[in-house]
């Protein structure tokens, strides 16, 4: 019984995890990578990278929605809102923005951010059209090329296989405190197994962490029957008392004059104290329905609810309320969100959860790249004598190829868009997008026709040349460079490239250590040096392959 | 407000942890001593390295709080378990040195901070 409930596991553990890895490890990557979605998004629209940087300032809060009001309704008199962005720690500049009336036919109408420069030298009004560190993060749920809704039915499905392969993976783990800190290198697919056990190991309660409230986080969508019943269908009254404040009111038609939204201000502080305002949304415009929304900068509080102070833009009353405090259910769902988004993170955790987050690729990676070792090594005896490798290998050959190596390339070629692809042209931001897809179409096309190790060698270098060369991209195309953003202190610029220049170095390694390998399998068998295996573990590969 | 020091002391105090965990192991000791455990370092080196480990927990969520406190602990001790790995499997002479190396740099950051 037991024999056969451990082979069941591994065999479940072997193909849910098989079956939807590549997807995956897309999704982990470019989530992974929107951990820092408003760095990439600066880095990406160089016209802000100087003149444009400030703190929050209380004592200038006052004179910067005054101003901020009266550009509004010199700039975007008819718009549908207006919203005026406070500097925050991640996002350190003042804009003014505001959502065109939507055209017929459509829901929303078009952001236009105008950038506040500093010492009243005017605003920024035109940056290059650029999705930065949002594509990854809708990258992460909506995929691309596909309808949003589809997209996340499929990764949702994915998210459920990873949930069911992390359990399956516990289980049939057996020396998990054991092997606690075993990483034995050069020694074939002995040492991938390692690898694919320190990344899961160590980072599990990540995994876990993030796997399950990815589930939770589109849950209203996977399984909305609850909702409906309790609501009886009325979906707009739950989310109405799932986030206070947050529900739209129809303007009226009534025009009238709108209060200065610096004369809240004493109203806001006398609610929140000394807390930061991060937003101010004002919807309705001259409406006599109209809405002040004032959004608190939640700064280091475990939480995702954006719970605003609603005045009326006429009369300057508050209209919303003050929650009482949330019941468990709530507190349990807002804590699980924010585990996932992980909005609350200064920079130090937000480095840790990227590191996390790289270790769950590295858990995919390995793990899908030990699969194809062993079945090559299976395998082998036939190959040797002139037959093809399966069709099986052969895809999971290239999809690995495709999918591990290629990403960081890709990246690295939306970087290259972002910078290189006139700013006139039309479409701009989804150029940017079609440069990452192609490259992956690419390195997909190289691993249709060749698999080998050189192959990976070259797509690897390729992608540690890029990323190397970031900083001097950088200089070469915005007004300023690695030395003078360290010099005034832009951390988030001086991340980026250092970032790129560190994941560029490990490409390099690794294409180094395969020019190793490369060279030693010339000059040896290479069957012999893949077939470095202690017996122990052959045995083991023997029950795998047994389930 | 956090304080990144603080951080970087738990780090260090974490790596020493989970390195004394690791010695406690057999092969591991070996490794780095080249001559194996006595029972009562194995088992002293596991309990020291727990002990260690709660209190740097402490120390964490009395600073940062509760929540905070705890989701920043369990990435330093993923990190932490990497730098153990690493060092363990590369420069296992070198564990001992760089775990005392460790804890008097988290403990001078403790005092200037």
């Amino acid at each position: 019984m037991k024999e056969t409930f451990f082979r069941t596991m591994t065999w479940l553990h072997t193909w849910v995890g098989l079956l939807v890895c590549w997807v995956l490890l897309l999704v982990f990557f470019a989530g992974t990578v929107s951990y820092y979605r408003y760095e990439i998004s600066l880095w990406t629209q160089p016209e802000l990278h100087s003149e444009v940087f400030q703190h929050y300032q209380e004592n200038h809060l006052e004179q910067q929605l005054a101003q901020g009001q009266d550009y509004l309704e010199l700039h975007a008199e008819n718009a549908k809102d207006w919203r005026i962005n406070l500097p925050i720690e991640r996002k350190p500049y003042l804009s003014y923005s505001w959502q065109t009336q939507p055209k017929a036919g459509q829901r929303r109408g078009e952001f236009i951010e105008h950038v506040v420069k500093t010492n009243d030298q005017g605003v920024v009004t035109e940056t290059r059209d650029s999705k930065g560190g949002n594509f990854f993060y809708r990258l992460h749920f909506d995929l691309h090329y596909m309808p949003a809704k589809i997209a996340r039915w499929i990764v949702g499905f994915c998210t459920m296989f990873m949930l069911l392969a992390l359990i399956s993976g516990i289980v049939i783990h057996k020396r998990i405190f054991k092997d606690f800190f075993s990483f034995r290198r050069n020694k074939g697919s002995r040492s991938w197994l390692d690898a694919h056990n320190v990344s899961s190991v160590l980072a599990l309660p990540y995994h876990l962490m993030i796997t399950y409230t990815g589930l939770i986080t589109l849950m209203m969508m996977y399984m909305p029957w609850g909702v409906l019943t309790a609501y009886d269908g009325d979906t707009r009254a739950f989310r109405a008392e799932l986030n206070p404040g947050r529900e739209q009111v129809k303007p009226v038609g009534i025009s009238a004059d709108m209060v200065q939204i610096n004369t809240l201000l004493p109203l806001v502080k006398s609610y929140w104290g000394e807390t930061p305002i991060k937003q101010v949304v004002v919807t309705n415009l001259n409406d006599q329905n109209s809405r002040i929304s004032f959004y608190k900068n939640t700064q280091q509080a475990v939480t995702d609810k954006r719970i605003p102070l609603v005045f009326s833009g006429v009369t300057g009353k508050l209209v919303s309320d003050i929650p009482d405090s949330p019941s468990a259910t709530h507190a349990t769902h807002d804590t699980l969100m924010s585990l996932h988004t992980a909005r609350f993170s200064e920079p130090l955790l937000r480095v840790f959860f990227f590191i996390c987050g790289i270790m769950g690729c590295a858990m995919i990676a390995t793990g899908t790249l030990l699969w194809a070792v062993k079945i090559r090594q299976k395998q082998q005896k036939n190959i040797k004598n002139g037959a093809k490798p399966s069709l099986g290998l052969r895809l999971v050959e290239g999809l690995n190829l495709t999918f591990i190596a290629g990403l960081p390339v890709a990246t690295c070629s939306f970087f290259y868009a972002n910078r290189l692809l006139p700013t006139e042209m039309a479409n701009r931001a989804q150029w940017e997008v079609n440069c990452f897809f192609i490259t992956l179409t690419l390195v997909a096309m190289l691993a249709c026709i060749n698999r080998t190790q050189t192959s990976w060698r070259f797509v690897l270098r390729f992608g540690a040349i890029g990323l190397l060369a970031i900083p001097a991209l950088n200089a070469l195309t915005s007004n300023s460079h690695l030395i003078n953003n360290i010099s005034q202190q832009q951390w988030a610029l001086v991340g980026f490239d250092m970032m790129c220049v560190l994941l560029g170095g490990a490409l390099w390694f690794a294409s180094n250590k395969l020019a190793n390998k490369i060279s030693l399998s010339t000059s040896s068998s290479p069957a012999k040096h893949k077939a470095n295996i202690t017996p122990k573990l052959a045995s083991q590969i023997t029950s795998t392959k047994g389930a | 407000m956090i304080s990144n020091t603080l951080i970087f002391s738990l780090l260090t105090f974490s790596y020493l942890a989970l390195g004394c965990m690791a010695l406690a192991m057999f092969s591991h000791f070996r490794d780095s001593f080249k001559q194996p455990p006595t029972q009562a370092q194995s088992r002293g080196l596991y309990w020291v390295g727990w002990s260690i480990l709660i209190a740097s927990y402490y120390l964490g969520i009395s600073y940062l709080g509760f929540a905070y406190g705890s989701i920043l602990f369990i990435g330093i001790l993923s990190f932490a378990g990497l730098l153990v790995i690493l060092t363990a499997s590369y420069r296992p002479r070198h564990l001992p040195h760089l775990m005392a190396g460790s804890t008097s740099l988290g403990v001078s950051l403790m005092l200037i901070s």
